[in-house]
């Protein structure tokens, strides 16, 4: 993945950069682009196709965020029905739909993020100032799969020795709390254990540095810089309220030559991400295909 | 020198963020402050934590802590309400103070966000548990002694956890306070936020006294936290 | 002068009745490669802790330490910390971090040292570990073994010139030992590292070793070079000298002379100076019942749907009343056959069958009272409770034993086993032998027809092997079946009566004990190896000294 030849700060500020304005404007052009630019992007990176369970969840949601705006908000002049008494208007629904697209949208993005931003890369950032803190996620990321290791281990040794009886519910969670008992004791042993052996390592002594294997490469800068500019600029014209969006009382939006500019630099934007893995796997069976 | 720059900074940055945002952002100003909020609220608390001076037996105990409380939520995934993330940090402050109870609260939503997903959401559970961590250090004494004052603080911080968590999504998704649909969200969130409640309660009862005492232990023997 | 030096080193714990080190002396000369051994509780580990500043144990200490020539009081923390290593025994508790980089990454930020060090230093590490392969992994992912060649190269990216080290093969197998040994014998060689090593397991070790230390309640009774101790012990100490290499016991055995033959090639030549007419050892019948105990018919299991099968058409018989080894190579899937044996994992096709019943048969309860019991691999997985009396009542009162009749049964297996004093005790606090035995109690209280052992030996010294071994035997006239799955091949020639060899999913080779192991080349004992080609049949050095005697030296 292209992504992975890439400093994580530019990452970060990359995605923060697609989803603050996604998360926090108004305009649905806005949200359709965030959104596109992530299915893209997972098109291109994901090995297989999603999963029927999470498609039909995110539908779900979908569908529950929509409906609930014009259940509450009676505002927009076009009104399609009543219900309860109350005006359930074309503009509300659209509304509603434009909160779900916000959510999906930024739930996507989510999802790149974990992807291409892993713990170590994460941790790495946090090095420089917060270096104790990230050494404490580290070592609480390595001890989740080792207690759940040793509790399972010692759960299935004493269903061997008896403890759960038959299997009824009282023996079972007096057995589940003794054997949670013990592995809390085994577990601040450990926590013993491992610290004698960071304080001979050094562990201490003052002066602590923090090594992280990524580069800033001139390359990074660039595009960094490159992240941050389009950012300023889009700060700009939305404080402008050149991208603003009204629903109510009915559908209108800002329109001339800085909204459509604000508009496309955010398409770009958005769309960067999903480029550049494309154009890093065209490259690649293309020299492929020279051999 | 370095502290003078970072005062500054921070004495304009943040004015920056919160005017900016009010700027820029305009209807969905509340969801932009409540995210600042959150964010900002737990960095000079970690930062004291970073300052502070640890030993490195004080360093493992609340990683092993973390790691109990991150398999506990794992454990329990498929029962929404049902976290023993919030008891576990109570019981940390309790024996160790309101900053080990902070960090191991907020530590304990991001370490478990790696297994479920980070988001907007995640400064918003490191917030939120990081802060009833040290509530819960500040009223040690009181709720050491009286088990239904601690049973009534957990219920509080489950009601306490579950409304922070619909505030953010009450805010993102619908944007402004429309009290009416806030309020309707918060009846749709009752059971989850009873769940809550009724889950801290349990697990509080279940795990203060063992876990408690081996904690108290361990810190009389190894002289920790003091 | 010496790098490290001990001065009449006493030193008693806390709450300790008599000192754990008694007036220590020696020197350490730089590139030296010393073995410090004796039995359990002799104060071995004691003394490397103490060696260690930063991991000193509290207590009252007298007598002096020097490094360099400088007393340790006075030694700067950043040279006592980086130039001299220790390891412990067990390769989980020394890691901290989540990733392998982090780890190799730890020590050199805690000295402060730059990015770029830092860099070259890891580097370095990765290239002359051979860590390549799995330097992009999480630590947790990493084998028994890898993990302490992990902590070794983090404790080397100090570059320190003294390597303590306690145990550290303990708690891994034969093959990661034998790796890890290797590995300490390179940083010995190449890069002159003066190496303090306790261990039991001698048999690699010993030919690398200029000299040994053997420690008997916290005093140095032999300080001498390598090919000495074999004599020292054989005339002084018998229970240990059962750790000896067998090439060394045999010298013993043989009462030869002169420099002790260190390696199996050595021992071959020692051998050949007697005469081979008589080939063979008698063998005895063994009598055994030919109604099996556990009968296991093309049976296959995998752990979940998409993963590839562990037991793949595994059959296996072992007859009531005997012993059966199971050997065989790590992750080869022998833990996994005994969880289906006692039924904590399901075969999903084939047939297993306890005492001629289908194991389904058996309700959930039944199983485990009086039917089957097994000690897992480590022994701190069988205690729940505060104290061993408390954890051995449990066992008990999954029997239905109470009142008179229990105390009765738990002061019986306390006096068999040798318990007595570890009844008031946290399980946690015991040592290795001791918390073996202690579980083993708890084990054999569910008084099962079926005893299953997983790696019973792994971590013990020589004389808990024996204590083992006598225990295993009592257990035997008993009419108990055990199945021990071992990768101790001393251990099985000397108390099993069948044997097997674990691959590829299934059992490969089975037969008597003799059969199998005199026909290996490799995977037998050393005795055997050293016999092999000379003599037909002999699996143990009392077998191959009295082939030897037996036929008279012809060579002097």
């Amino acid at each position: 993945m292209a992504y992975e030849r890439i400093h994580p700060a530019v990452l970060v500020a990359y995605v923060l950069s697609v989803t603050i304005p996604a998360m926090f404007s108004l305009n649905p052009v806005l949200h359709i682009a965030a959104f596109s630019g992530a299915v893209l992007f997972l098109i291109l990176t994901e090995p297989e196709p999603p999963k029927v369970r999470t498609v039909l969840w995110l539908s779900g949601l979908f569908l529950l965020v929509v409906a609930v705006n014009p259940l509450f908000s009676h505002r927009g002049q076009t009104e399609l029905f009543f219900l309860n008494g109350h005006a359930i208007t074309l503009e509300s629904i659209l509304y509603g739909v434009r909160n779900a697209l916000c959510v999906l949208s930024v739930l996507l993005w989510c999802r790149i993020f974990n992807q291409m931003v892993s713990s170590e890369k994460l941790l790495a950032l946090l090095g420089r100032s917060f270096p104790k803190t990230a050494l404490l996620l580290s070592s609480s990321l390595r001890l989740v799969p080792l207690l759940r290791n040793r509790a399972s281990q010692m759960r299935d040794t004493q269903k061997e020795l008896g403890l759960y009886g038959n299997g009824e519910m009282a023996d079972r969670i007096t057995g589940g709390a003794k054997v949670f008992s013990m592995i809390v004791t085994w577990s601040l042993d450990h926590a013993t254990a491992v610290s004698s052996s960071m304080k001979a390592r050094g562990y201490g002594l003052k002066g602590r540095t923090t090594y992280t294997p990524y580069r800033f490469r001139k390359a990074d800068a660039l595009r960094l810089s490159l992240i941050l500019a389009a950012d300023a600029v889009l700060i700009g014209i939305l404080a402008s309220g050149k991208l603003a969006f009204q629903f109510y009382p009915a559908l209108s939006m800002e329109s001339g030559p800085v909204t459509m500019f604000g508009l496309i630099l955010y398409c770009l934007l958005v769309t960067a991400a999903a480029f550049t893995e494309g154009k890093n796997r065209i490259q690649w069976d293309y020299y492929r295909s020279k051999i | 020198m370095k502290k003078a720059i970072t005062i500054i900074l921070l004495a304009v940055l943040i004015p920056a963020l919160v005017i900016g945002g009010a700027l820029v952002f305009r209807d969905r100003f509340y969801a932009w402050l409540a995210l600042l909020v959150a964010v900002l609220s737990c960095i000079p608390l970690l930062y004291a934590f970073e300052r502070r001076d640890s030993t490195a037996k004080e360093l493992m105990v609340l990683a092993v802590l973390i790691a109990l409380s991150v398999i506990g939520r794992i454990v329990f995934a498929a029962i929404p309400g049902f976290k023993p993330v919030t008891a576990v940090t109570i019981i940390v402050a309790l024996s160790f103070g309101g900053e080990a109870g902070f960090v191991v609260g907020s530590l304990s939503a991001a370490v478990s966000n790696f297994y479920f997903g980070h988001g907007p959401w995640t400064p918003f559970q490191m917030f939120a548990w990081g802060i009833i961590g040290l509530l819960a250090g500040l009223l040690r004494k009181p709720l050491k002694k009286n088990r239904i004052a601690l049973c009534v603080f957990g219920a509080l911080a489950g009601v306490g956890y579950s409304v922070t968590m619909d505030v953010w999504t009450v805010l993102w998704a619908e944007g402004t306070f429309v009290l009416k649909g806030y309020a309707a969200a918060i009846a749709a969130a009752l059971p989850l936020t009873a769940e809550y409640a009724v889950s801290n309660v349990v697990f509080l009862l279940l795990l203060t006294g063992p876990v408690g005492k081996k904690l108290e232990r361990i810190k009389k023997k190894e002289g920790l936290f003091q | 002068m010496g790098l490290l030096q001990v001065e009449n080193l006493t030193f008693t714990y806390p709450d300790g009745e008599k000192p754990a080190l008694k007036n220590v002396s020696f020197a350490l000369s730089e590139g030296s490669f010393t073995i410090v051994c004796g039995p359990s509780g002799c104060g071995k580990s004691t003394l490397l802790k103490l060696l260690k500043k930063e991991i000193a144990p509290f207590g009252q200490l007298s007598g002096e330490r020097r490094y360099l020539g400088k007393c340790y009081e006075e030694t700067e923390p950043r040279v006592s910390c980086s130039q001299i290593g220790y390891l412990a025994q067990d390769p989980d508790s020394q890691i901290v971090m989540d990733a392998v980089w982090q780890e190799l990454a730890f020590a050199p930020e805690n000295l402060g040292m730059k990015q770029e060090t830092i860099r070259s230093r890891v580097a370095e590490m990765v290239a002359y570990f051979g860590i390549e392969a799995w330097f992009h992994k999480k630590t947790e992912q990493l084998s028994g073994g890898q993990k302490q060649l992990l902590n070794l190269a983090s404790v080397m990216t100090l570059e320190p010139r003294v390597l303590l080290l306690d145990e550290p093969t303990a708690q891994l197998d034969p093959i990661a030992a034998g790796d890890f040994f290797a590995m300490i014998g390179r940083l010995h060689r190449e890069l002159g590292v003066t190496v303090l090593i306790a261990e039991h397991r001698l048999e690699e070790i010993l030919p690398m070793a200029d000299r040994v230390l053997f420690l008997e309640e916290g005093a140095v009774s032999y300080d001498g070079p390598a090919d000495g101790i074999g004599r020292y012990l054989n005339e002084k100490n018998q229970g240990m000298a059962a750790g000896l290499p067998a090439s060394v016991r045999l010298y013993g055995m043989l009462k030869e002379s002169g420099p002790a033959p260190l390696s199996v090639a050595e021992g071959q030549r020692m051998v050949k100076r007697y005469g081979n007419e008589i080939r063979t050892v008698e063998t005895e019948e063994s009598i055994t019942s030919d109604k099996p105990a556990v009968e296991i018919r093309e049976a296959w299991f995998r752990y979940g749907k998409k993963g590839t099968d562990v037991l793949r058409d595994t059959s296996l018989t072992v007859y009531e009343g005997e012993h059966y080894c199971l050997l065989g190579g790590n992750g080869s899937g022998k833990t996994t056959l005994l969880s289906v044996i006692c039924g904590v994992l399901r075969a999903y096709a084939g047939s297993v069958r306890l005492f001629g019943q289908p194991i389904r048969s058996y309700r959930d309860g039944e199983r485990n009272r009086g039917v089957t019991a097994m000690l897992p691999q480590d022994p701190k997985a069988v205690f729940v409770c505060d104290t061993v009396r408390e954890d051995w009542e449990l066992a008990c009162k999954t029997m239905g034993i109470t009142g008179a009749e229990r105390n009765r049964a738990i002061e019986e297996m306390s006096s068999k086993l040798g318990t007595a004093g570890l009844q008031a005790r946290h399980p946690y606090d015991l040592s290795g032998g001791e918390q073996q035995k202690a579980a083993l109690g708890k084990v054999l209280l569910l008084r099962p027809r079926l005893l299953l052992l997983d790696e019973p030996t792994k971590g013990l010294d020589a004389a808990y092997k024996t204590e083992l071994k006598r225990i295993l035997s009592a257990v035997k006239a008993e009419g108990t079946t055990i199945l021990t799955v071992t990768h101790d091949a001393e251990f099985a020639a000397e108390c099993a009566d069948r044997a097997g060899l674990f691959f590829d999913g299934d059992v490969a080779v089975s037969g008597t004990v003799r059969e199998v192991f005199s026909n290996n080349a490799f995977y037998t004992t050393a005795a055997c190896r050293i016999a092999r080609g000379y003599y037909d049949n002999p699996i143990t050095c009392e077998e191959v000294a009295k082939l030897c005697l037996g036929n008279g030296r012809v060579t002097s």
